[in-house]
């Protein structure tokens, strides 16, 4: 079972808010689904190659080039966001 | 379908305007029922299209076979200037700033879009009972889920609410709700279609594919949607200058199926056992050859996806934090809320995003945390391959392989929610094909009940061309038993 203080920790790493009782009901579900997965572990010696090329059977490079962008497309872009200053996407203070 | 209607319009029999209308009234009716749309475009820019291409008919142009033929997109794919929700609430005022490239790729071929389906959200589900906005309906029997994550695609084909539909598929969600609903739904070979304007989930995994009624309908739409693409480096180039709708020759004597035992556990419904026997009988009546075969590592495949898809969820879904994209949450006295930018997110997520969503980005950060990657993330890797050289294997003996697509047919609406493992298992006869990048499609092959069965046909990396021929012969047979009877 994935203890209370994994979970908070977790959560943070994650960058989600979680209540008391969320926390539990993680805690439940995520020792659940990890004991699931824990199957893997029966592979325990097994060397594979190539497991990078799983999928990626092309990669099509594009040219170096900068992509034109209508205004159009720049307007919707700064209407999707929360706050905006001088065309630009306003955030917190970081440091 | 699409060619029967394609044929009326060249005639004159009906016109664009009409069809488009016809299936507006039809969502206007029905829609309240079933709950296939969240998002519906304009009537007027709808009908705009449709006229254009009544305007090239009286012209006497030739028009392509998509032209004027009304569908549906799933809400994780981006249509220009409309709302695009993925079914979470932290996208609730987000619109699409560009098409998706299968978007535009449709454009260019004149189809009509009607809307944008529901979902679960962010394609995290199995019934499309995890989006933020409504419980979408199965048509067979409003009592039952439509399958997920893609059920409003499915749904909106299946109760005739668009002639064809497109989702997304990362463990299943577009064969799952295709089979639960009674429709073809195809997941194409990994690199097929370009990903670009499709909200990553797992992109290693992620691949757009098609709703539609008949197997020649998604070879149409297929057809037009794949190719290479600048946008998105693994979207392969298309070698042939045949249409897929151009490979239905009804002919498979000789083709080699394959059929895996590892897809056929004592947990399967008997019904659904006796369907695909019927069709095994089937195909074998057309001349094809069955072979029993074996993939070993199947069993694994569930394990391997519930660590890799959440691995890759957790990275995809850390943009969406209320400030790149989403909305920042609201405190109840109407001040942006958090003291400093780490309280704005933990907020913004918490209160945008939902339950599902939550597990596996949390599932996800632990199995990539310090110390845990290897014993998850490397190993779920290393398995992968395996589970692809399963395939490599088993494709130098057999041409496709047929499976069923669900263990079980569509279950009730709420069954499954409180309990997320339950759920994920839905999915495992489909996460093969995921994992391994191959190309599937589910295809209807009986009834229990009056709720459908859908049988899966998987073939090599891009041959879509020998999958869908065999799943058209298989579906014209059952055509001619239904019609004798």
């Amino acid at each position: 079972m994935l203890d209370a203080q994994t979970v908070e920790h977790i959560a943070h790493l994650a960058r989600i808010g979680i209540t008391e009782e969320e926390r539990t009901q993680y805690q439940g579900d995520l020792t659940r689904i990890l004991d699931f997965v824990d199957e893997l572990k029966a592979f325990e010696n097994i060397e594979v190659k190539n497991t990078e090329s799983a999928l990626i059977r092309y990669a099509v490079p594009r040219t170096d080039t900068a992509l034109i962008h209508d205004g159009k497309e720049r307007e919707r872009i700064l209407e999707n966001m929360p706050e905006v200053a001088e065309g630009a996407l306003k955030v917190r203070q970081v440091l | 379908m699409i060619r029967q209607l394609h044929q009326q319009l060249v005639e004159g029999k009906i016109t664009a305007e009409a069809l488009a209308l016809e299936y507006l009234s039809r969502i206007e009716k029905n829609d309240k029922e079933i709950g296939a749309y969240l998002t519906l475009l304009e009537k007027e820019g709808i009908l705009e299209r449709a006229r254009q291409v009544d305007t090239k008919i009286a012209r006497g142009e030739e028009i392509d076979l998509l032209e004027g033929i009304p569908g549906a997109i799933k809400d994780n794919i981006l249509v220009e200037g409309v709302r695009a929700t993925a079914g979470s609430k932290i996208l609730e005022n987000y619109t699409a700033p560009h098409d998706a490239t299968v978007v535009t790729r449709l454009k260019e071929a004149g189809a009509v879009f009607l809307g944008k389906t529901n979902m679960d959200e962010f394609a995290m589900g199995s019934s499309t009972e995890n989006s933020a906005y409504q419980v979408t309906k199965n048509p067979r029997d409003i009592t039952r889920v439509p399958g997920g994550s893609s059920g409003g695609s499915a749904a909106a084909v299946a109760s005739g609410m668009a002639v064809w539909s497109l989702g997304s598929d990362t463990g299943g969600s577009i064969r799952q709700p295709a089979a639960f609903c009674g429709i073809v739904g195809l997941k194409p070979t990994y690199g097929r279609v370009s990903r670009s304007g499709l909200m990553a989930m797992a992109s290693s995994l992620d691949q757009i594919g098609t709703f539609t009624e008949s197997v020649e309908d998604a070879a149409i739409l297929l057809s037009r949607i794949a190719g290479e693409d600048p946008m998105d480096n693994t979207a392969a180039p298309t070698l042939t200058n045949k249409s897929f709708e151009d490979e239905l020759i009804g002919d498979i004597k000789g083709v080699r199926i394959g059929i895996p035992e590892e897809y056929m556990s004592d947990s399967i419904d008997p019904s659904i056992r006796e369907a695909l026997q019927a069709a095994k009988k089937n195909l074998e009546s057309l001349g094809a050859v069955l072979v029993p075969v074996s993939l070993p590592h199947t069993k694994m495949a569930l394990a391997v996806y519930y660590v890799l898809m959440p691995a890759e969820v957790s990275s995809n879904i850390a943009r969406l934090d209320g400030i790149r994209f989403g909305v920042t949450h609201t405190d109840t006295d109407g001040q942006k809320s958090g003291d400093s930018l780490l309280d704005t997110y933990l907020k913004n997520r918490e209160h945008g995003l939902g339950k599902e969503v939550k597990r596996r980005v949390m599932l996800g950060t632990y199995a990539l945390s310090s110390g845990y990657y290897d014993a998850y993330y490397g190993k779920a890797d290393r398995v992968r391959a395996l589970i692809r050289q399963d395939f490599e294997e088993v494709f130098k003996t057999v041409d496709v392989l047929f499976t069923p697509t669900t263990p079980e047919v569509a279950f009730p609406v709420g069954e499954k929610t409180t309990d997320p493992l339950t759920m994920y298992l839905s999915d495992i006869y489909t996460v093969t094909a995921n994992l391994a990048g191959v190309p599937a499609l589910s295809l209807p092959i009986g009834d229990k009940d009056g709720l459908p069965i859908g049988g899966q046909f998987l073939s090599k990396w891009f041959d879509e061309e020998g999958l869908l021929r065999v799943a058209h012969a298989l579906e014209q047979k059952q055509e001619e038993i239904k019609k004798a009877k």
